[in-house]
């Protein structure tokens, strides 16, 4: 094998390798709309696969650029009052599309809502109340400080809250999907059943935590009356308490152990069962802390 | 989950991992793979040939194989996972009559709403890609064997208040997974199909 | 992390040996029987430690070490270096124990049987050849271990001997994560009565 054979198979591969990626490229469908649109309207954005990048600006307007797939019929841009739609259509029995990326640029202050089923979603810089649910992809966004509703199958949710937040009302909702919230203040619902959750230095009013299998994880101030509420079958969970800690703590397992960094606090047997309790308080006791697994482990410290 | 000074934990990190075998399997190894086909030593040039077409024909047909062999490898997963879910949690797939601390039933109006759930959750579930569907199936398999589990130590420990605490929230639990699948799935099936 | 504290040298050790794997893997792919060997001889112990103590009987874990290499072999192709290969030889090991367990009968759970003079003599043979332990602490900790229902044996011996995480252990075991974790906490439970610990609770 000389170097000229082996110079001619790497420029055949090249060769080969450009004309493939040519062919694909040549195909998809570069679009680039723009409407105007009422500050504090609604978005309603609709994909099947791909991406959504979703961000918010300072313009009545919404502006939609993107490249679509090869399988898609058309792409709907719809305003009607103070109700913007863009939806991708597939064609009916259509049976697979190999994405549409969708770059989308809306008023701030809108109310976003994003359906999609294998796209990925990502939003930044809106501050209006957000509705997204996707069934494979991911959900990333920020909160502003409005109501945010995440809703996923398998797709894992990731909420970031800004410095300037203030507290707002969060659900979350996966099956499988992983969730991941960053310095979120206000109240939380989340949820998922083999998912796991960890949440990060966020100062939790009202929370209440649901999870079959996975694990709870959570890094988090306790305001006066602060209200948690986590639950696991077989996941197991973990509090950090950061700062002050002022609350009442009732941690019950069945078969899992317990384990608290708090001196001098007694884990003892259940009075009807095989499980083990954990009860005590610090300061007032004004905000409360219940955690409940059937098989999983609690471990429970201050930061 | 962290056990700092768990006696029991000391002990188990004791227990060594390798244990000498007192007598050499490797000649009965060696036989038995020496009947197997050797590995080919390929002639460098050979090989270099191989590997050069090889290449050309994946990029060329790359497109068209990568479709084949995505649409097969998803029916082959959804497959072996269903395989695997109904092997392991064949009794709970379906939607097994409620009980509560082993004995009494939740209620008529309940398992209502139930079996009616569960009728739509089996007909949207097929609109869902496979490779969720065999997922979610796999997590409602799982929410339902715990109901299954918690029920069964009800049983055993009546008056245990976490376990009664738990069955009836993984009773809702379930009933708000179908209800969201369902959703999800009738919207993934309006005008979208994967 | 500095030059030469001990975490790094464990690190470079566990990089150069996971390398030195690599190239006998990639021989023993293109059908080199001496590196295959190589890789029998760094690992058999490893094996039949698992096998033994899962089968609790030195011919049937024997067996199982054989199986799991020759079965290695013809699926060279197949490991593609995600694990590491001491992993994968364990988890080829734990379905050979498993297939063993379904085709021969054996009970799944409930009475477990005392360990016979041989099968203690191999575990007595490790125990006195660690160095770092009391030999009679690691010793009934083997014969507890042995007691052990096989539902809760096997997860703890997977986990708490071998280091697998619950996902891990779940997985090579066909069982759910759930399952599993009760299965630990009960294995370990009974460990504890029967080494006479104390519970970690008052």
């Amino acid at each position: 094998m000389n170097a000229r054979s082996s110079k001619l198979q790497f420029m055949a591969c090249i060769g080969s390798a450009a004309l493939v990626l040519c062919a694909n490229v040549a195909f998809a469908e570069k679009i680039e709309k723009r409407a105007p649109a009422d500050p504090r309207g609604e978005v309603e954005i609709v994909n099947v696969a791909g991406a959504v990048r979703v961000t918010g600006w300072d313009r009545a307007e919404v502006d939609v650029r993107g490249d679509l797939d090869t399988a898609v019929e058309r792409l709907e841009f719809v305003t009607t009052g103070n109700h913007t739609t863009i939806r991708v259509v597939l064609p009916r029995n259509r049976s697979r599309s190999g994405g549409s990326d969708l770059l989308v640029r809306i008023p701030e202050f809108s109310t976003l809502r994003v359906n999609t089923v294998s796209a990925d979603q990502t939003i930044e810089g809106v501050r209006g109340v957000q509705r997204l649910q996707a069934v494979s992809g991911s959900v990333q966004t920020e909160a502003a400080g409005e109501e945010i509703q995440a809703k996923t199958i398998s797709g894992d949710v990731r909420i970031t809250s800004t410095n300037d937040a203030k507290p707002a009302i969060h659900t979350v909702t996966t099956v499988s999907g992983d969730i991941r919230l960053v310095n979120i203040a206000g109240e939380i619902e989340v949820e998922t059943v083999s998912g796991d959750m960890k949440i990060d230095a966020g100062e939790l009013a009202r929370t209440r935590l649901r999870t079959t299998n996975g694990d709870i994880d959570i890094a988090a101030r306790l305001p006066q009356h602060a209200r948690v509420d986590a639950e696991t079958i077989n996941g197991d969970v973990t509090l950090q308490v950061i700062g002050k800690v002022d609350a009442e703590f009732n941690i019950h397992t069945f078969n899992g152990d317990i384990e608290s960094c708090y001196e001098g606090e007694a884990v003892r047997r259940r009075e009807h069962g095989p499980g083990r309790d954990l009860n005590f308080s610090r300061g007032s006791g004004s905000a409360r802390v219940t955690i409940r697994t059937l098989n999983g482990g609690v471990e429970v410290c201050g930061k | 989950m962290k056990r700092s000074g768990d006696p029991l934990d000391a002990l188990l990190a004791q227990v060594p991992q390798h244990i000498a075998l007192a007598r050499d399997l490797w000649p009965q190894i060696e036989a038995q793979i020496a009947a197997e086909v050797p590995g080919a030593h390929v002639s460098l040039p050979a090989r270099r040939w191989f590997q050069l077409a090889a290449a050309v024909v994946l990029v060329v047909a790359s497109s068209l194989v990568k479709f084949l062999l995505v649409q097969r490898s998803m029916q082959q997963q959804i497959v072996q996972a269903r395989n695997e879910v109904v092997q392991r949690m064949q009794p709970v797939l379906s939607a097994m009559p409620v009980r509560f601390d082993g004995h009494e039933s939740v209620g008529m109006s309940y398992e209502t709403v139930r079996a009616q759930l569960d009728a739509e959750y089996a007909q949207h579930i097929g609109h869902l890609p496979p490779l969720v569907r065999a997922r979610v199936e796999r997590d409602i398999a799982d929410l339902r064997r715990s109901a299954r589990e918690i029920s069964a130590t009800l049983a055993m420990y009546p008056s245990d208040s976490l376990l009664q605490d738990l069955l009836v929230s993984t009773y809702q639990r379930e009933i708000r997974l179908m209800s969201a699948v369902n959703t999800m799935a009738a919207s993934t099936a309006a005008g979208t199909d994967l | 992390m500095f030059a030469n504290s001990p975490a790094s040298v464990a690190a470079g050790a566990a990089d150069a040996a996971s390398i030195s794997d690599a190239r006998l893997v990639a021989a023993a792919r293109d059908g080199d029987t001496r590196a295959f060997e190589r890789l029998y001889r760094l690992y058999s112990g490893r094996v039949f430690g698992l096998c033994l103590r899962m089968t609790r009987q030195r011919e049937i874990a024997e067996d199982c070490v054989q199986q799991t290499f020759v079965k290695s072999w013809r699926n060279l192709a197949a490991f593609e270096g995600r694990s590491a290969f001491g992993t994968w030889l364990h988890r080829i090991a734990v379905n050979e124990v498993l297939t063993h367990a379904r085709n021969h009968g054996t009970r799944s759970e409930g009475v477990s049987l005392p360990l016979r003079d041989e099968d203690e003599d191999a575990l007595d043979t490790a125990a006195d050849a660690n160095d770092a332990a009391d030999g009679a602490d690691v010793m009934d900790v083997e014969k507890a271990l042995a007691t052990l229902p096989a539902g809760s044996r096997h997860v703890v011996v997977l986990q708490a001997v071998y280091g697998y995480s619950h996902e891990e252990v779940a997985e090579m075991l066909g069982i759910a994560v759930g399952t599993c974790k009760a299965q630990l906490h009960r294995g370990r439970k009974l460990l504890r009565e029967r080494l006479g610990l104390q519970e970690l609770d008052s």
